[in-house]
């Protein structure tokens, strides 16, 4: 079964399959799965042939040329990307992958449907020191900062903005990053053949490489080269069956090598839906050499308290005024009006529906502000994106805990750090103890109030000026509200203003310097806790009999 | 007639539960968030099998049993977040409620919860997304009342619910017990629940600690512990 | 017959088809929220396995549409069972791979049982155009096909919104979890919906043989991306959309031939789709998730 790897072309193949896995591997890490790779490959390689035959560059420039190309025509379909999401964006890509082909099977320039031929060869060698330095590039990508804003991207794209990465401009880079490395695999592809043809790059290329990738395993930068390899592997080892000698009556496996493979595909995807090789099983590969970097960083997480972020009428005032927000005829906030300054915590209390939640997404930026103004320290909210505005010291958290399920505590944490700017830093080591949770955990193996709890610490790792808490006890029993309502005040003693909103009445009633009660989308009272409990309005629409036993 | 009885443990969840229920009784578990109160529901809903133990309904034991044919035996569970479908209309709702059942049967079934909460024969045809909160809730007990259940149970039905809005709820739920209807209660609010129930069980991680008459157990020290954590 | 009456009629033919496709992909979506890569094969297999059984028995045309209907609902009903259910509905994109591997199942499978890679032919010629209705001159078949597509069409939507099983599967693909509480059974319903589904492909591929004389065993997975790309501009989980989409592209495919566009007449579909996600980027009646 080794004597596969003596067939030069099959080596050949083998890299490939493993550099184009590589390439959809750096899109799909942003969570956009591409079936457009083939036509990106298409666009190198008639690039990088065009060059070569017609003008005799040297192998470098043509590979070069080869990833231009691609990143250029990958600009449009990045855009394009941006628009669309889950299976709207597999199809277009799928659709790209279709026009490009028929559209150089029409380019008599490029030779219409019989392609380019006559290139400079290259063979593996060339292919596989590509490969390696593609590998060592992309593995230096994920483990920077902006690989870590695209593996959050993948978990929750929203949460990431929420968080203050650009996620526009990342998904583009990795689409035209991805591109621009297929781009190179086609092109040399074109020289190992010495010809090309457009049907060489069509539909069921880019179904391959996909397959390569979620088999393979998505979370990590090995899952695809591996799952290339096994693929590719097996399905050459299956045609040469006949070869190994082996008794006859598996001589059926060369005709049904497709169908073999096809049932491994269905029993793989039963046992392992995520791919062979898993965010964890890599992890626990990867363990020792985690544990002595740890090791390494442990001294440099003192878990002093910080200082204070901003001192009283420094910081950031929330001003809201007039804010109305409408759900189609559905009025859902009505002239809604307060003002939140520094080291203050403001709850919001009101009966489902009363609007809570949508001022809480006009304000952070999830919801267009439609009518009124937003100002954060005298400077206008209101036409910026989420991101912005996280950036500007704005943080929120959301109802249902969104946490990057598959980064480590210390990953979510170290997202929002990113987003901090030029503002004092709070400690990472202050900022691990606030999550309660061992730093290196995955946050999807975490309790929900655990999860929760790292949530805060990353919206707060950007050191906002304004927090905004949706919901943030639920699910919690007694000591742990009591363990929530201290860091609210640390946090408040750091200077930051809190918003709370939260249908545990005695949390909020507890803790709050003042309460803002809304019910149909208005604001029906505002004032101390203690004159809140006691008004008449707020019983009737919220507290009920609840109030009295406080 | 006999009631439901659950004996079970599960190492991770729940451990060694046992409670006896008679029929028409209200009964009533409390616990704080993790102490295994949804765990015991859905066993004896059959969404999930306990390691050990046993479930017996009126004399059988139903331990093996799926979730849809203990609904047909005469359990209902409305889950945690009000079991509704939201695209769906009320109508279609209620529908679904009598899935099994011959049409003339369905029709006089539907009558029935209508007359019980009047205010969604105005919402027939109204999909259930747009109705309050509280009202999805109220839909909700009514979609599992047309399957006549012998057994009513809910999880945490005042979850997410203004407090007004519970005490609406919690009315509806006494007319109910009024009538007869056997109910099983899982709640966080401890003084709304022990007002309603018969019997009270409280759940700490995992062990039914006390269980009595809801004076006993309001007085009970150990309801405290269950809820605040182990006192220092 | 004026050319555009016969453009017209050639492309409500093939979008009668596509829509029925069409149809079949999105029931799967929009009841069970999975994708099925799979069609374009079950749709392939039970186009052959009706001719070469009608062939080989000498069936008459009825019986030979029964027998695509009836293989095609079996084919989905294995796609459930093998592909659905060991990855669970809540695994989208590894049961959509699942289904990868089942169509390559069944395509290799039809291959190495056909023994070659041609076509099959219907025992009978198709007759010539006879009659006269307006501006078009159409043969019996032709009409046949129209009648029975749009009554298909026309049933199953009135089946999923009226039908006290179409209802359970609105509930299923808003809540999964929820039903079994009903004392429904999910299982029972996903099969339903992949027989009917796959019931849908088959009859689609029977009133395609009828039009074309022939099926080939290479045909699936062309035909079965175009279906997807159908379900894509329809609006994914939309039933009407899929419909308007499929009779609609049949239409724009139709006279893109007629206008001769030559090599680009593949690429038709994906422009439209191309098109299409620019302007309205959930599709012509697609609801945002």
């Amino acid at each position: 079964m080794i004597d596969v790897f003596q067939n030069d072309a099959f080596r050949f193949f083998l890299l490939f399959n493993m550099l184009v896995a590589l390439g959809m591997y750096v899109v799909y890490s942003t969570g956009q799965l591409s079936l457009g790779q083939a036509g990106f490959a298409a666009v190198g390689a008639y690039a990088g042939s065009y060059v070569d035959v017609k003008l005799g560059w040297p192998l470098v420039p043509v590979l070069l040329a080869a990833a231009a190309a691609a990143a250029l025509v990958a600009i449009p379909v990045a855009f394009g990307a941006n628009r669309v999401r889950g299976l709207y964006l597999v199809m277009g890509t799928l659709a790209v992958t279709e026009v490009v082909r028929v559209s150089l099977s029409n380019l008599d320039a490029v030779g219409g449907i019989q392609g380019i031929h006559g290139m400079e060869p290259s063979g593996v060698l060339e292919m596989a020191v590509v490969l390696a330095l593609a590998i060592g590039g992309v593995a230096w990508l994920m483990a920077s900062p902006l690989g870590l804003e695209m593996r959050a991207i993948f978990d929750d794209e929203d949460a990431a903005a929420a968080a203050g990465v650009s996620t526009r401009t990342v998904k583009i880079i990795a689409v035209v990053a991805g591109a621009a490395l297929t781009g190179i695999a086609g092109a040399l592809f074109a020289r190992y053949l010495s010809f090309i043809r457009p049907d060489l790059f069509g539909i069921g290329l880019s179904f391959s490489i996909a397959l390569y990738v979620l088999i393979g395993g998505v979370h990590s930068l090995a899952g695809p080269l591996v799952g290339a390899f096994l693929i590719t592997y097996l399905l050459e080892v299956l045609n040469r069956m006949q070869q190994f000698g082996l008794p006859p009556v598996l001589d059926f496996a060369s005709p049904w090598r497709f169908a073999i493979y096809g049932g491994l595909v269905m029993a793989v995807m039963a046992v392992r839906p995520e791919g062979l090789l898993t965010r964890g099983a890599v992890r626990s590969l990867l363990a020792p050499l985690r544990r002595r970097v740890r090791r390494l960083r442990a001294s440099a997480h003192a878990a002093a308290t910080p200082a204070r972020l901003w001192t009283a009428g420094e910081g950031a005032a929330l001003e809201v005024v007039g804010v109305g927000h409408r759900f189609g005829g559905l009025v859902a906030l009505e002239d809604v009006a307060f003002t939140i300054r520094p080291a203050e915590i403001v709850a919001l209390l009101g009966a489902n529906g009363a609007g809570k939640t949508t001022l809480i997404n006009v304000v952070a930026g999830r919801l267009p502000l439609q009518r009124g103004s937003l100002r954060l320290s005298g400077a206008s909210l209101g036409l910026l994106p989420a991101h912005r505005r996280t950036r500007l010291g704005v943080s929120r958290t959301f109802q249902s805990v969104r946490v990057f399920g598959h980064l480590t505590v210390g990953e979510n944490v170290r997202l929002g750090l990113r987003a901090a700017r030029d503002r004092a830093r709070l400690p990472l080591g202050w900022l691990i103890e606030l999550t309660g949770a061992p730093p290196e955990a995955l946050a999807r193996d975490l309790t929900l109030v655990s999860q929760r709890r790292v949530e805060i610490a990353r919206a707060v790792a950007s050191s906002p000026s304004v927090l905004l808490l949706d919901e943030p006890s639920a699910g919690m029993n007694e000591r742990e509200r009591g363990e929530l309502a201290q860091i609210i005040r640390s946090l408040r003693d750091l200077g930051i203003a809190v918003v709370l909103v939260d249908h545990n009445v005695d949390l909020a009633l507890g803790i709050a310097d003042r309460i803002v009660v809304l019910d149909f989308g208005l604001v029906i009272a505002e004032g101390v806790p203690d004159a809140i409990r006691r008004d008449e309005r707020v019983r009737a629409a919220y507290l009920g009999t609840m109030g009295r036993s406080a | 007639m006999q009631g439901l009885v659950v004996r079970y443990g599960r190492l991770v969840a729940v451990r060694g539960v046992s409670l006896t229920m008679a029929s028409g009784e209200t009964h009533v578990i409390l616990g704080r968030n993790g102490a295994g109160k949804s765990s015991v529901l859905g066993a004896i809903a059959g969404l999930a099998r306990p390691a050990e133990g046993r479930i017996r309904w009126h004399g059988e034991d139903i331990t093996a049993w799926p979730a849809h044919r203990r609904v047909a035996a005469g359990i209902a569970l409305v889950p945690e977040g009000r079991g509704v479908f939201v695209t769906l209309t009320v109508a279609e709702n209620l529908r679904l409620g009598g899935f099994g059942l011959p049409a003339a049967t369905r029709r006089e079934r539907v009558e029935e919860a209508l007359a019980l909460f009047p205010f969604l024969r105005e919402r027939l045809a109204a999909p259930a997304g747009t109705l309050s909160g509280g009202q999805q809730q109220m839909l909700g007990v009514a979609r599992a009342l047309i399957g006549r259940p012998r057994l009513l149970v809910l999880d945490e039905p005042s979850l997410g619910l203004a407090p007004v809005i519970v005490d609406e709820f919690y009315g509806q739920l006494a007319r109910l017990r009024e009538r007869g209807v056997t109910i099983l209660l899982v709640e966080q609010h401890v003084e709304r629940a022990l007002r309603l129930a018969d019997v009270a069980h409280v759940l700490n991680l995992g062990e039914l600690v006390v269980s009595g008459t809801p004076d006993e157990v309001a007085r009970d020290p150990r309801l405290e512990i269950a809820y605040l954590g182990v006192k220092p | 017959m004026t050319e555009l009456a016969q453009t017209l009629l050639n492309g409500l033919l093939l979008g009668a088809n596509y829509a029925l496709l069409a149809l079949s992909y999105t029931l799967v979506f929009g009841v069970l929220r999975l994708l099925t890569l799979a069609h374009g094969q079950i749709f392939m297999a039970a186009g052959l396995v009706a001719l070469v059984a009608a062939d080989r028995q000498g069936l008459p045309l009825i019986v030979t549409g029964l027998v695509a209907i009836v293989v095609g609902a079996s084919l989905g009903v294995a796609t459930d069972l093998f592909a659905f259910r060991p990855v669970g509905l809540g695994r989208p994109i590894a049961a959509a791979v699942a289904t990868i591997g089942f169509a390559l199942v069944i395509e290799n499978t039809a291959l190495q049982l056909r023994g070659s890679s041609t076509a099959v032919a219907l025992r009978e010629p198709l007759p010539a155009p006879d009659l006269v209705l307006g501006p078009f001159l159409l043969s019996t078949v032709q009409l046949f096909i129209l009648a029975i597509a749009a009554v298909v069409m026309v049933a199953t939507n009135a089946f999923v919104d009226r039908s006290r099983w179409g209802m359970a599967m609105r509930a299923l693909a808003e809540s999964p979890r929820l039903l079994p509480l009903l004392g429904i059974p999910v299982g029972r319903i996903t099969v339903l919906t992949l027989a009917i589904s796959g019931a849908l492909a088959g009859l689609a591929s029977f009133l395609v043989a009828l039009r074309n004389g022939s099926v080939s065993p290479l045909a699936g997975t062309d035909i079965g991306l175009v279906g997807l790309a159908i379900m894509t501009i329809g609006g994914l989980g939309s039933l009407p959309g899929a419909m308007v989409a499929g009779i609609g592209l049949g239409i724009v495919e139709a006279f893109a031939s007629s206008i001769g566009v030559g090599t680009f007449q593949s690429a038709v579909p994906w422009l439209l789709l191309v098109l299409i996600l620019l302007v309205r980027p959930h599709g012509i009646l697609g609801k945002p998730e």
